[in-house]
């Protein structure tokens, strides 16, 4: 009895040993590790919407989102900013996605994800002769309430060979987040389509560029925001960096 | 053991994965390329040289009946303070190794050497102990890794060397291919050993 008694003892000591250190190390670094954690989300917000300089927080309904503006007055909205959370392989994948106002993905930035390396994880890797992460930029441009994966019935999203779960997670997290924000925007009558953005609030003597920010630019000039966009193109392509 | 011996047993004589079979897991689920195994081969030999050292310390105060949830203790508190450092002050090296940090507390080789050997050696060989596994460990990864990538990616460490015309086989970097890899490479490791000692074992 007495040995088990010491032994049980002994256990305990070296396990309360054991915790006192965790718990001092954790509290030595707990402020930092969420500091880097907040300060890599801020980076991703700001990458995924680059056309925007100031951020809000704001809140429509349950969900939570980041609107950009151009300007500091916050009056040119560039479009959202939200945070996508789909059941990878093994744990969360969290990503951030730039949206336009028309819901169109600005980019997409997949902040953080526990997947198998080499295959799941393939989803943040940068490929060998390009800079940007292949699987991400493929969603830039798309709608983000339509993505579809090739596997899932010939849609445009790329899945990763061997990973299918992890793409699957990450396009149907992001679809999901994005309908949720449209609907919740509708309800309180944020949306871009509603009537009250759809006025001129520009001086008559505007540069395209300058006139290209207003919200409804596309609905009254169709034409020239079509032009617009494809001189854009045109120029990124041509070795233009991001 | 004499201190050549004990420096050099992890390559070959006594590799932690081919000869010891000792932490396959890891061994097997990263390395479906050269970095990765390079990358999970530091880590571990860092908690495991620490972890020798340590257990190699505190060897006279602990009870032999309950030596290994002690052990286990001790490694997983290591790591995690590990985990919890590098997070903090070095982000962009944690988030490169990610996953392989919490992955070496079930890594068989740290628990272990501390029963084979750190329990029952002094501090400088267990120390030994500890850098000469770890390298052999990071070693047999890197092969192991850079086989698996270059037959079923046509890259190592990223690098493309097959050419455009390669097929990838895909199966080389998934649980199939990672068993067939690390069965050639016993057998070659038992081949060379022979050659080595002249005996068959």
């Amino acid at each position: 009895m007495k040995k088990i008694l010491s032994l049980g003892l002994t256990l305990m000591a070296f396990c309360i040993i054991a915790g006192l250190s965790l718990g001092y190390i954790n509290y030595l670094t707990a402020d930092k590790i969420s500091a880097q954690a907040e300060y890599a989300r801020m980076s991703a917000i700001k990458e995924v919407l680059p056309d925007a300089t100031i951020f809000e927080e704001k809140k429509a309904g349950e969900i939570k989102y980041n609107e950009g503006f151009a300007d500091e007055g916050k009056t040119q909205s560039v479009g959202y900013v939200i945070t996508a959370i789909g059941k990878g392989f093994s744990g969360d994948i969290v990503t951030i996605v730039g949206l336009k106002k028309d819901f169109t993905i600005s980019a997409i930035e997949i902040v953080a994800q526990t997947e198998t390396p080499g295959l799941g994880t393939r989803a943040v890797e940068v490929a060998e002769k390009g800079k940007e992460p292949w699987f991400e930029t493929q969603y830039d441009g798309k709608s983000a309430l339509l993505l579809v994966l090739d596997k899932d019935g010939g849609g445009d999203i790329k899945a990763i060979t061997g990973a299918t779960i992890t793409s699957r997670a990450i396009t149907k997290s992001i679809v999901s987040k994005a309908k949720e924000l449209k609907e919740n925007l509708s309800i309180t009558g944020e949306d871009s389509t509603s009537a009250k953005q759809d006025t001129c609030s520009h001086p008559a003597e505007i540069s395209l560029e300058e006139h290209a920010k207003c919200p409804h630019f596309k609905a009254h000039h169709p034409e020239l925001a079509d032009s617009l966009e494809k001189a854009k193109k045109e120029s990124s392509a041509k070795g233009g960096s991001k | 053991m004499t201190f050549s011996k004990n420096i050099a047993k992890g390559f070959l004589v006594e590799n932690p994965v081919l000869v010891l079979a000792l932490g396959l897991c890891p061994a097997l689920a990263v390395t479906t390329n050269a970095i990765n195994g390079l990358g999970m081969g530091i880590a571990a030999t860092f908690v495991l040289v620490m972890s020798n050292i340590i257990i190699s310390l505190i060897k006279s105060l602990v009870p032999s009946n309950i030596r290994i949830p002690i052990f286990i203790v001790v490694i997983a508190t290591f790591v995690t303070i590990v985990k919890l450092v590098m997070a903090a002050y070095t982000p962009a090296l944690s988030s490169a190794l990610g996953i392989f940090i919490p992955l070496i507390v079930v890594n068989c080789i740290i628990l272990g050497r501390a029963e084979a050997f750190a329990s029952k050696n002094n501090l400088f060989n267990s120390l030994i102990d500890g850098i000469s596994m770890g390298a052999g460990f990071t070693a047999t990864l890197i092969i192991l890794g850079a086989f698996r990538e270059i037959l079923g990616n046509g890259t190592i460490f990223g690098a493309s060397i097959m050419g455009k015309s390669y097929e990838p086989a895909i199966l080389m970097i998934l649980p199939p291919g990672a068993f067939f890899s690390l069965a050639f490479m016993v057998v070659g490791a038992k081949w060379l050993l022979e050659k080595v000692t002249g005996q068959r074992s």
